[in-house]
């Protein structure tokens, strides 16, 4: 038996099949470590630092909320009205404006001078006129909330605090898209307890860009998308708290034989997400998770496809190399 | 050293005479509270009317300043994101000469009420029974240890209006300012207000809300001592 097997190990088939072996488990134990790399590169590349994404909401509402961020102008040519708040409420149901109600009609203006910092509430009334509410600001003794100087046939909204203008629907349409900028909010956050300004529907998207879609030059991938829910108030998050820098516009629109306002607004920041607050129930955040990242990209399903592909291949080889088995 | 001692005497002292004058304690048969899984949207204007204290007490005290000719309140205690709500009826003692009265609150949420903050709970104490209220409301205290003189808390739900505004009797304007943070189902907006030193009860508290240059008719209730 002994004597047998000795013979047998000093035949030439024994050592091709040991250096064969040798090498592919050297193979093996390479391909292993590209798979673990791959994997770790994925884990690694879907690390807030390496990833950039940008949320992207395309949305029909009649409310919207947002606290600038730089300084922004809106030219309406056909003029805006000022309406002040009345100093003396108790006796302002006396007063009767066609355009500011129960405020004090003060000027019509060609242009909005916002600066950063101003909070701004736009809301599309029921008989389609746009109501920019110039909301006041908190800390009043902060340089942000210093009155500026104004030019001729501008208003400035911290120059009102309280106040609003109305941009008649005519004026809106002509106006085209009025640029946003900062920390946008849209619909409003009391959606179901009535009132005329609420978010009428609309789409978002999250979109991502990681450094293997950039290796592989591609574009961005989207991980996640779907509707808006009516009703509900919607912000755009960055880095886990509402984006102060996003971008966007709004413009005039119909949708269903009703005026309402389209707004488009993308996540500034590297980490966009979007969160939807719906009254009555906790809010919610749409943030996509590496699995939906690694799912979503192209890239990353073709190289795991190949690499798959390639270790059976080895697989498959190695089991023909195999001796047979020695019978003893 | 001493002077520890002294302020241990004091505080002992204080406490002990807060001892003496022991309020009535009121209780309701049967409790009734409700913890919703989603919020009810209430429909009320003032969910809340309670005096400001900067420091809780430890325990779920809820107490009200209640006036000598009532013969029974309803209290309400409703926390911000309107998921806990609870009206119970309190009948008050024959001889009842008015004074502070204390709640027995045996609520089965102890530790979610003990958790929200003075600004996410509105109490309001009405007179009358629960079913058929009027406007004849008392100042409450929610976990009150020592209550600041004359100042009061309005916890309102605005219905979306840009703006609300108080007057206290006579007195001027006081504008009312907004909660920030996400939840507020039953109230979003809190007035602080002051009795001022001419103010006899009852005073008559007068909210206007005011939205898109609207300004709404007024809402007020009676606030009695």
């Amino acid at each position: 038996m002994v004597k047998n097997s000795q013979r047998f190990s000093f035949s030439p088939y024994r050592t091709l099949n040991q250096s064969l072996k040798r090498k592919s488990v050297l193979l093996r134990g390479a391909l292993a470590g590209l798979v673990i790399l791959a994997v770790f590169a994925a884990l690694i590349g879907n690390m807030r630092f390496f990833v950039d994404r940008t949320a992207v909401i395309n949305a029909d509402t009649t409310a919207l909320q947002v606290e600038f961020d730089e300084r922004t102008y809106w030219l309406i040519e056909e003029g805006m009205t000022l309406c002040q708040p009345n100093p003396d409420l108790r006796s302002a149901h006396l007063n009767e404006d066609p355009i500011c109600n129960q405020f004090l009609q003060d000027g019509t203006y060609k242009r909005l001078a916002i600066d950063a910092g101003d909070k701004l509430e736009i809301r599309l009334e029921s008989n389609n006129d746009l109501i920019v509410r110039f909301i006041p600001c908190a800390g009043e003794r902060t340089s942000k909330c210093l009155e500026t100087e104004a030019q001729e046939g501008e208003i400035w909204p911290r120059n009102a605090p309280g106040g609003f203008v109305v941009i008649s629907n005519e004026a809106l349409n002509a106006a085209g898209p009025l640029s946003l900028s900062g920390r946008i909010s849209i619909g409003s956050r009391s959606g179901s307890t009535g009132g005329p300004d609420f978010l009428v529907g609309g789409s978002y998207e999250i979109r991502e860009q990681n450094w293997l879609t950039r290796a592989f030059g591609r574009r961005s991938t989207i991980l996640d998308g779907g509707a808006l829910i009516p009703g509900a108030s919607v912000k755009i998050i960055s880095d886990k708290e509402p984006s102060r820098t996003s971008n966007g516009h709004f413009f005039a629109s119909i949708l269903d034989d009703r005026a309402i306002l389209r707004v488009i607004a993308l996540s500034g920041g590297h980490h966009g997400a979007i969160r939807m607050d719906v009254a009555g129930v906790e809010p919610f955040t749409i943030d996509p998770d590496w699995i939906d990242s690694v799912i979503a990209n192209p890239v990353f399903l073709a190289l795991a496809f190949l690499l798959g592909l390639l270790l059976n291949a080895l697989q498959l080889a190695s089991s023909l190399f195999k001796p047979p088995r020695d019978k003893r | 050293m001493f002077r520890r001692l002294f302020i241990n005497l004091g505080v002992l002292l204080t406490l002990g005479s807060q001892v003496a004058a022991d309020p009535t304690r009121l209780s309701a048969t049967p409790f009734v509270e409700n913890v919703f899984e989603n919020s009810e949207i209430s429909g009320t204007l003032i969910v809340g009317l309670s005096r400001m204290t900067s420091s809780l007490s430890e325990d779920l005290r809820i107490s009200a300043e209640v006036p000598a000719d009532w013969d029974n309140l309803c209290l309400s205690v409703t926390t911000i994101d309107g998921l806990y709500e609870a009206r119970n009826e309190f009948d008050l003692p024959e001889d009842w000469l008015g004074g502070e009265v204390i709640f027995d609150y045996p609520t089965a949420h102890r530790n979610l009420l003990l958790q929200a903050g003075s600004d996410s709970i509105g109490t309001l104490v009405q007179k009358g029974p629960c079913t058929a209220q009027g406007e004849q409301v008392a100042l409450s205290g929610w976990r009150l240890l020592e209550s600041s003189p004359d100042s009061f808390r309005l916890f309102v739900n605005a219905f979306q209006a840009d703006e609300v505004v108080a007057y206290v009797g006579n007195g001027p304007e006081t504008r009312c300012t907004s909660l920030a943070g996400t939840g507020r189902a039953a109230y979003d907006i809190v007035c602080d207000l002051r009795l001022n030193e001419e103010s006899e009860s009852p005073t008559e508290i007068e909210l206007i809300r005011v939205r898109s240059g609207r300004v709404e008719a007024s809402t007020s209730v009676i606030l009695e001592w």
